[in-house]
């Protein structure tokens, strides 16, 4: 009795349309990604800017190998990224 | 502020470390076979680039 009167007072609200569970699961994934894409950014700019301002030079090319690599991982990804959310 | 080579390189370890976990329980919420190949690969990655890490500490007399 209770449901059908929710549903006559919402009748004139505008309707959620509900996704399905693999839509969902896309979506997930894809803010995942867009999350390790930022991350994988930032983490490359503090590898840089360690490397510039490092006194030992072992260290020094330690944080700029680092950088290259995180570049590489997050040019990775955000191709993944692309090819996911092309038509 | 003066950061010495000992905090950034402890800075890093730490940050690699909590990628290492991060990537490990990100791989287990994915679905695509494929991106759950790179977000594993990722978590490889994250866990050398902590020995390494841990190597150059200890090398220094810390340890991480």
């Amino acid at each position: 009795m209770l449901f059908t009167l929710f549903k006559n007072v919402n009748q004139n609200q505008p309707q959620l349309r509900e996704f399905d569970p693999t839509t969902l699961q896309r979506l997930k994934e894809g803010s995942y990604l867009v999350k390790l894409i930022s991350e994988a950014e930032v983490a490359g700019r503090k590898c840089e800017f360690y490397s510039g301002i490092c006194n030992d030079q072992e260290v020094a090319k330690f944080f700029k190998e680092e950088a290259e690599m995180l570049r590489k991982a997050k040019n990775t990804l955000q191709e993944y990224y692309e090819s996911m959310t092309r038509e | 502020m003066q950061f010495s080579d000992m905090d950034m390189l402890q800075d890093y370890e730490k940050d690699t470390r909590m990628a290492a976990l991060a990537y490990a329980l990100i791989q287990t919420e994915i679905m695509d076979s494929t991106l759950r190949t790179i977000i594993a690969k990722a978590a490889n990655e994250a866990a050398a680039s902590q020995k390494k890490a841990a190597d150059l500490i200890m090398a220094r007399g810390d340890r991480p």
